[in-house]
């Protein structure tokens, strides 16, 4: 098994597409809300990267963010926020909280398969790093 | 003196003397002759005469002698013969002192040549007498003026023996005769100074001598103006009547006759005058001459009618105003009130006192201290209510002028109390009317403030979340696409680039509504921007730009107060509308131009010489999604205008474009100047 992505969604279908963009020999684990989020998070040893949607029934990502950042064991963890909001207000308040990226969802496949593929290459693979943190800063 | 009369060569002489002296204006001939062939007189005892009896001729010789006329007998070398007392005693000399004396000696030096040559004709037998008036000096050296007679004594055969002056002193009768032709010139001078017509009226001759100004005020001359007929004649029809009656009573009373009528001038004309005459009557009281000025007095009856005319207007005015006019002597208290009082306020002529307390008890209490304010002096102008002779409450709007003091009468106050009760209702509906209607406007307001909000949230969250569900769509066909995309036959694999693409497209339209939501929800960071500057950034950066031949006129303008970013895509948006526009131009022409207006707005202008537009879809230039070209003819979402004017509008400006087909447009902004942001 490759390194694990926890992608956060309470879209299913969303979450298929983000599946199918990062390719197809990489293990995604996918859980529907925040608070199922913070719980795998807490009981299971730490992905390689997390994808986490804002907005969310329960605990939203924002809410997740937070946790994240204020526990100790997690320190370290990349968390890009993936989002269908554009709004100023979220991009900020996100990054703020302490999100390594803000990736806002494009309308087209080929473009989420491009992003996430950046990501893949930056978190999961471990290379071109440098590059990568440049893009997303 | 008793000496008797002698003649110069000592002989008696004889005169007789028919009838009395010549006098003023006669020319009654008169001689005293004496026999030619007398001897000399040489005194009343050797005179004799055939002619007079002896005892007779003494006296004739005392009558001389003694009579109150000064006389004397002048012989042909011109020396007095004889003088008489009254001579003596005119001149101080005695008859022998004047015996020696020359003639010419006695009278003034001024008058010597005075009868002269009259007395030469005298003798000469060519005249019978003299009279002139001339100077003579006394023997004390004074002088005086006399009236000289001369008559020749003559002969027989007509020879003058002597030549006999009667004098008369007429100081004082000369002074008083220079003293009446003073008064008359000074009369008649101030009969034309005072442009007057004199005139002097003989009832039983009906001669009228006419004087004064008559040509100037009637036209004609006196000698051209009559007696009685003329007069009234003269007289305008319509005053004859009691013209003619005022002249009848005058004549009946023997008293004074004061008419106004008019008169015709000669060039027909009328003028108005005034005619004071007084009846000089005699010892038995009739009527003898009438005496009497005629005045011009047009000018004052003119002034006189139209004062009436303007009383008469002002009592019109005072009448049909709806309220009351009144004036208030201030020196005696007496306030006078136009029949409005009764018309509008329902008191009966005389109900209510001539005294401002008794319009103040009609005041409604509350009210009365801004009567108070009425007051001569304060305010002129004051709104308050009165009480209707029926208990009714009208308003009034009572306004006041103060008139000073002028010729002899005291300050008055003079105003007018108009009824305004209707006014006021209407005016307090129309208040309640106007606050009602800002109510409603202001809750009309906030529904559409809030309405705009909820649409504005409705845009946002419809543009959010269809993109999901659009992302999905796309994505699944993308998926599809490679999954089964070498087992789909053409037709199938175009269907799936169809969903693609079109959710796609899909996908960028709800974009650009996000984009123009996002625009009225930024808040503004006005500062002093450069347009000319940012727009030569743009231009820099825009990609489109690049490959095309574009000659560039950007030039400086005045700095405009907006938000730098939202002014970015303003200018981005017309630039690059340009670009796109000028397209087919071999060498396009874009410029950017500027000033500044006189309310302190600046005007930027960006044209260009492109396709241009028809004026008549100048209204869906500014709409979302609108588009005046074909969509496969220029690329765009129809959005880039919309969001200019949202921003612009957010600026508190205006923006326009005028275009014509095939020959450009051109954008015009107008933006508040960068000195109205702080």
């Amino acid at each position: 098994m490759k390194r694990a992505v926890l992608l956060v969604d309470d879209d299913p279908l969303e979450a298929e597409l983000v599946r199918a963009a990062l390719g197809g020999d990489l293990e995604v684990e996918l859980v529907r809300d925040g608070d199922a989020a913070l719980a795998r998070l807490r009981d299971a040893p730490p992905p390689r990267l997390v994808l986490l949607d804002l907005k969310m029934g329960g605990a939203n990502g924002f809410d997740v963010l937070a946790r994240v950042r204020t526990d100790a064991a997690l320190a370290g963890l990349p968390v890009v926020v993936l989002s269908s909001s554009c709004q100023p207000g979220d991009v900020e308040r996100a990054l703020a909280l302490g999100a390594d990226a803000y990736l806002v969802k494009p309308m087209r496949f080929e473009e989420l398969a491009e992003s996430l593929g950046r990501m893949r290459r930056t978190w999961v693979d471990g290379r071109d790093a440098r590059a990568a943190r440049r893009d997303f800063a | 003196m008793e000496a008797p009369a002698r003649c110069g060569d000592g002989r008696a002489a004889t005169a007789s003397l028919d009838g009395d002296g010549p006098r003023c204006g006669q020319s009654a001939a008169m001689s005293t002759r004496l026999p030619a062939r007398d001897p000399p007189l040489r005194g009343p005892s050797a005179v004799a005469s055939p002619a007079v009896p002896e005892p007779l001729l003494g006296t004739l010789e005392r009558v001389f002698r003694h009579g109150p006329i000064a006389m004397a007998l002048i012989d042909p070398a011109l020396r007095i013969a004889y003088a008489n007392r009254a001579y003596e005693q005119l001149f101080g000399w005695s008859l022998d002192e004047l015996r020696s004396q020359a003639l010419l000696d006695r009278t003034h030096p001024e008058d010597r040549h005075v009868g002269v040559a009259e007395v030469r004709e005298l003798r000469a037998g060519t005249r019978d007498f003299v009279d002139v008036e001339k100077r003579y000096l006394r023997r004390d050296g004074s002088t005086f003026w006399a009236r000289v007679m001369i008559f020749a004594v003559r002969a027989e055969d007509g020879r003058c023996l002597y030549t006999m002056p009667t004098i008369r002193d007429i100081t004082a009768e000369r002074a008083a005769r220079e003293s009446a032709r003073d008064w008359r010139q000074r009369y008649e001078t101030a009969i034309l100074a005072s442009r007057q017509v004199l005139y002097d009226w003989d009832p039983c001759s009906d001669q009228t001598v006419w004087a004064g100004a008559c040509e100037q005020i009637l036209g004609y001359r006196p000698e051209e103006m009559g007696g009685l007929e003329f007069w009234i004649g003269s007289v305008h029809p319509e005053d004859q009547a009691a013209t003619r009656a005022a002249l009848e009573q005058a004549i009946a009373e023997c008293g004074a006759l004061r008419a106004q009528y008019r008169f015709r001038h000669r060039d027909g004309r009328w003028i108005w005058v005034e005619d004071n005459a007084y009846f000089i009557v005699d010892a038995c009281g009739a009527p003898r001459r009438l005496i009497g000025f005629l005045e011009d007095v047009s000018a004052r009856v003119d002034a006189e009618r139209q004062r009436r005319r303007r009383e008469e207007l002002f009592r019109l005015a005072a009448d049909v105003v709806n309220g009351v006019v009144y004036e208030w002597d201030l020196g005696t208290g007496h306030v006078w009130r136009s029949s409005g009082i009764t018309r509008v306020f329902g008191y009966a002529p005389g109900e209510l006192a001539d005294t401002p307390d008794a319009w103040r008890a009609l005041v409604h209490p509350d009210d009365l201290p801004r009567v108070d304010l009425l007051e001569p002096g304060a305010s002129t102008d004051a709104e308050y209510r009165v009480r209707h002779r029926d208990g009714r409450w009208l308003w009034v709007w009572d306004r006041a002028s103060q008139l000073c003091a002028e010729g002899g009468r005291a300050p008055r106050l003079v105003g007018a109390a108009v009824d305004v009760t209707e006014q006021r209702r209407a005016t307090v509906e129309a208040q309640q009317l106007a606050v009602e209607l800002e109510a409603r406007v202001a809750a009309r307001t906030a529904e559409l403030v809030g309405a705009n909000e909820e649409l504005e949230a409705f845009t946002y969250s419809v543009s959010h979340d269809l993109r999901a569900p659009l992302r999905h769509v796309a994505g699944f066909a993308e998926l599809l696409r490679r999954r089964a995309g070498e087992s789909l036959d053409a037709e199938s694999r175009r269907y799936v680039d169809v969903i693609v693409e079109s959710s796609a497209r899909m996908g960028a339209l709800l974009d650009q509504l996000l984009e123009l939501s996002r625009l009225n929800r930024a808040r503004l960071r006005l500062e002093r921007v450069d347009a000319a500057a940012l727009a030569c950034e743009i231009v820099a950066e825009d990609p489109a730009a690049s490959g095309r031949r574009v000659a560039w006129r950007i030039e400086p303008v005045p700095p405009v107060a907006a938000d730098p970013q939202l002014l970015r895509i303003v200018l981005a948006n017309l630039l690059g509308n340009a670009l796109k526009f000028t397209a087919r131009r071999e060498v396009a022409h874009i410029a950017l131009r500027g000033r500044r207006l006189d309310d302190g707005c600046v005007e930027l202008e960006v044209s260009d010489d492109g396709v241009g537009f028809d004026m008549q879809h100048a209204d869906r230039l500014f709409g979302v999604f609108e588009r005046l070209h074909p969509a496969g003819e220029f690329e765009g979402w129809g959005v880039g205008l919309a969001s200019v004017r949202r921003i612009v509008l957010r600026h508190g400006g205006t923006v326009t474009g005028r275009g014509a087909p095939g020959r450009g447009a051109t954008f015009t902004l107008v933006l508040p100047g960068a000195a109205e942001c702080a």
